[in-house]
């Protein structure tokens, strides 16, 4: 079908909300791809460096906690609704941010390849909702980059790890812990054929929200609270909080110092209080894992691996609870932060006809049920309004296509306002609202009003609704008005030409960017001679940067790599 | 119909094995990928699971009751192709099979202590001891949880009256506190489930109702300040309320002189 010439790869992105990743497909697998700096892994962070030019990634999330007014990270928690972030005085949505994250796992797809890149296929929560999805799609068309297809999360990394066997038979379940985000997905294998059989999952529960618990208990034990804090000191101890969580996964106790008001304020906390602290968080993961092992009409016992995918699920308390729910424990033989990346190259590969997976191919699950709202009748010529009528129920595979004939309500009426939904409830005002189709209808009131209604669902999660009324034959395809986080086409225009005319900061001094992000914070979390020494080390290196010399600021940069982890203070230990 | 399918997937109607649907699905597949022939893909997939479900139901038919079908039998309903004769071996094996192990299965063990616990008639059950229960580690992996929790909101429906003929309306026990529904439902994600069968989704509704009329309850009084949350009902809600009481205090009456019987 397509021209498989190399020159048009097709990358795979996990998009994360802590982090994102860049895959490419190659004849012997998957590869991630490093950025700038030689790392896989880009911190979902964007912000504006002293010169005005918009930094993304490690030196973004070092500036959170000294630039907390100019800088901001976990927007992916915001695809998908009119949420607006204010970086100094420019407002950003979530896919603008997303956006420039995107761009920057390009520049970085580019440099590896050699050569150019329009392509995509992107991960998502296999729970992201329909608005959530055109966001991310939104989001990629801003950094210039087609989306070939979207891929669920726990799916690319089923894909991963059923490469590795890939004719063999089994069925398996996936437990993608994000920072943001839980899936489960069970899935079916084949002769080849990888087939998902449900997914459940929670689009708002993650890593970090174990982050924020802790932080507030931290705050509590520093004897204040998190909302009392000035923004930077909050941001700091975010982070100190996020070192201390990833300290507890290998520890059983994590102790730190804060530095607040010039004084240093000593912290500790065991294993057994934070699982404690954290307690109604995990509890939160056991109904999806029942729904989706419920929905497969399958149980524990059936599953032959169970696997465990994403950051969050290095704590010890989420590989408990999975091992105590399967009574056996959950594999992680590919990287958690990793795999998603790898799967999602994995498809891109597959999108790309790659030769190497010619006897491999995927299938996927909607996780929701879709349908419209229909008003039910409660007396003589009385409706109520407000219920939900399914079309495609959850777990159908995809692509999929389901039609059904619907009429007005009254034989008097010339158009019908139809209310597309997504959700589980039989009442429309607890499920998701995707849009609304208006159906003109002719004729007076003895002519035929039927309409014959079809919902298509792609491959990518992506929802068309489709109304032919009987009588004119004329086909009338849903436009999505007044959805909240749906942008009006003019708009999207306008923000577009307002984002290219961004300054973007250079990749190749990107280095030296994070740098000195890196020295700031550190300037910032230590006290006393340390500090001093480290206010030396930032007017030396910001001499050395203005004189621009690209061999003195390498030089100037190995220097002070190898001297600040002694004087960063080990605030965690 | 069915025919359709085998023809589409290259088999024969009667031979065809689940593993051969299986198979020639797969062999079908990437020839007809759903990226490239959206179509193609759609029709082979209805194909493929018109077929394996005829399959299956042959496999109903035919098989005996041995141990590979012993899971399958609870889900799928009985055949009702007219020509079914069920084997006469399969007749003898169910008469002649013994349960494996006589020990007492977890699950049963903690629904009738719950059970006990919950209708005790010594005051209101103790929310540790429920706990203590329900988060017991016997009763905490997947297919225990789903086993017990059904159990239990089978056990709730039917003693507030969901099952009574011509029912209209919750029959609140005098042991169901709101603290008790409360914990149970919170462990059980009752109220939040979001249950794949219609029958389900009806116990799930009532309990919705059994749990707004316990919030409703000004008579009983409820240790957890939860119950101050009021519902949006008013007018009729307070004859409503009146009407329940009454019949509650009716239960407890009638509970208590059954123990005395």
């Amino acid at each position: 079908m397509t021209d498989p010439s190399p020159a048009r790869t097709i990358i795979g992105i996990d998009l994360g909300t802590t982090n994102s990743l860049v895959a490419v497909f190659r004849d012997d697998g998957p590869k991630l791809v490093p950025n700038g700096l030689g790392e896989v892994l880009t911190p979902s962070a964007v912000g504006y460096g002293d010169d005005g030019a918009l930094l993304v990634g490690r030196a973004a999330k070092d500036r959170l906690e000294t630039h907390p007014h100019l800088t901001t990270a976990r927007f992916k928690r915001y695809m998908g609704t009119n949420h607006e972030v204010k970086l100094g005085k420019k407002a950003f949505r979530a896919e603008e941010l997303s956006s420039l994250v995107l761009l920057s796992l390009k520049a970085d797809a580019e440099v590896f390849l050699g050569h150019s890149v329009d392509e995509a296929v992107i991960s998502v929560p296999a729970y992201f909702n329909d608005n959530q999805r055109k966001a991310t799609i939104l989001a990629a068309e801003f950094a210039g980059l087609g989306v070939r297809r979207l891929v669920n999360e726990p799916t690319a990394a089923a894909l991963a790890y059923g490469l590795q066997d890939r004719m063999g038979e089994s069925t398996f379940l996936v437990v993608d812990l994000g920072g943001g985000t839980f899936d489960v997905s069970i899935l079916e294998m084949f002769s080849g054929v990888m087939e998902v059989r449900a997914s459940a999952g929670d689009a708002f529960l993650g890593g970090e929200d174990f982050t924020d618990a802790l932080a507030d208990a931290l705050a509590r034990q520093a004897g204040t609270t998190a909302e009392k804090l000035a923004a930077g000191d909050r941001a700091r101890l975010r982070a100190l909080a996020d070192r201390m969580k990833c300290q507890l996964a290998e520890a059983t106790e994590a102790k730190a110092e804060f530095v607040l008001g010039g004084e240093a304020k000593p912290l500790a906390i065991t294993r057994d209080a934070f699982e404690t602290l954290t307690e109604p968080i995990l509890k939160r993961l056991r109904q999806p894992i029942q729904r989706a092992i419920a929905d497969a009409s399958l149980r524990a016992d059936d599953l032959d691996r169970i696997i465990t995918v994403g950051g969050a699920t290095r704590m010890p308390a989420v590989r408990g609870l999975v091992t105590r729910l399967f009574k056996r424990f959950p594999e992680y033989s590919i990287d958690p932060d990793h795999v998603v990346a790898l799967g999602a190259a994995v498809q891109a590969g597959l999108a790309s006809r790659h030769a190497a997976l010619d006897d491999v191919v995927m299938t996927d699950v909607c996780p929701f049920t879709l349908g419209f709202e229909t008003s039910i009748e409660v007396g003589e010529g009385k409706f109520e309004p407000g219920h939900f009528s399914p079309m495609i129920e959850r777990n159908t595979v995809v692509p999929v296509s389901r039609s059904d004939t619907i009429s007005p309500l009254h034989a008097a009426q010339s158009v019908i306002q139809l209310s597309i939904y997504q959700g589980e409830s039989p009442f429309v005002k607890d499920n998701v609202k995707l849009g609304e189709l208006r159906i003109p209808l002719s004729g007076g009131s003895k002519a035929d009003k039927s309409v014959s209604l079809r919902y298509t669902y792609d491959s990518s999660g992506i929802l068309e609704v489709e109304a032919t009324p009987v009588a004119t034959g004329k086909m009338v395809r849903v436009v999505i008005e007044g959805t909240p986080g749906a942008i009006p086409k003019e708009e999207i225009e306008a923000r577009l030409r307002e984002l290219s005319a961004l300054k973007i900061h250079p990749r190749d001094q990107q280095e030296n960017a994070a740098l000195m992000a890196r020295l700031r914070k550190a300037f910032e979390n230590t006290l006393g001679d340390r500090r001093a020494m480290i206010g030396r080390l930032i007017a030396d290196f910001e001499g050395v940067l203005h004189r621009q010399d690209k061999r003195q600021i390498a030089e100037a940069r190995e220097q002070i790599e190898g001297a600040l982890p002694h004087l960063e203070h080990d605030d965690v230990f | 119909m069915s025919s359709d399918a085998f023809r589409l997937l290259g088999l024969d109607r009667r031979t065809a094995t689940e593993a051969d649907v299986r198979r020639a699905y797969a062999e079908k597949l990437k020839v007809t990928r759903p990226e490239d022939d959206r179509e193609g893909f759609m029709a082979l997939r209805r194909a493929f699971e018109t077929a394996r479900e005829t399959v299956r139901w042959d496999v109903q038919d035919t098989y005996d009751s041995g141990e590979d079908d012993a899971g399958n039998e609870a889900d799928a309903a009985p055949p009702e192709r007219e020509d079914y004769d069920p084997p006469a071996d399969s007749m003898d094996e169910a008469a002649t099979w013994q349960p494996p192990a006589p020990e007492v299965d977890p699950v049963d063990a903690a629904y009738l202590r719950l059970v006990d616990l919950l209708t005790s008639p010594w005051g209101a059950s103790s929310m540790a001891a429920l706990r203590a229960i329900i988060d017991d580690d016997a009763v905490s992996g997947i297919d225990e949880y789903q086993q017990l929790g059904g159990e239990l909101r089978h056990f709730l429906c039917d003693r507030t009256g969901m099952f009574l003929d011509g029912n209209t309306g919750v029959n609140l026990p005098g042991w169901l506190s709101l603290a008790v529904f409360d914990t149970l439902d919170d462990h059980f994600g009752w109220t939040r489930a979001q249950p794949a069968n219609r029958w389900l989704t009806r116990q799930h509704d009532w309990l919705v109702k059994v749990r707004a009329a316990i919030a409703g309850e000004p008579v009983q009084p409820v240790a957890e300040p939860a119950a101050a949350r009021t519902d949006g009902e008013t007018g009729g809600g307070l004859v409503w309320l009146v009407i329940g009481a009454a019949i509650i205090g009716f239960q407890v009456i009638r509970f208590l002189m059954n123990l005395g019987g």
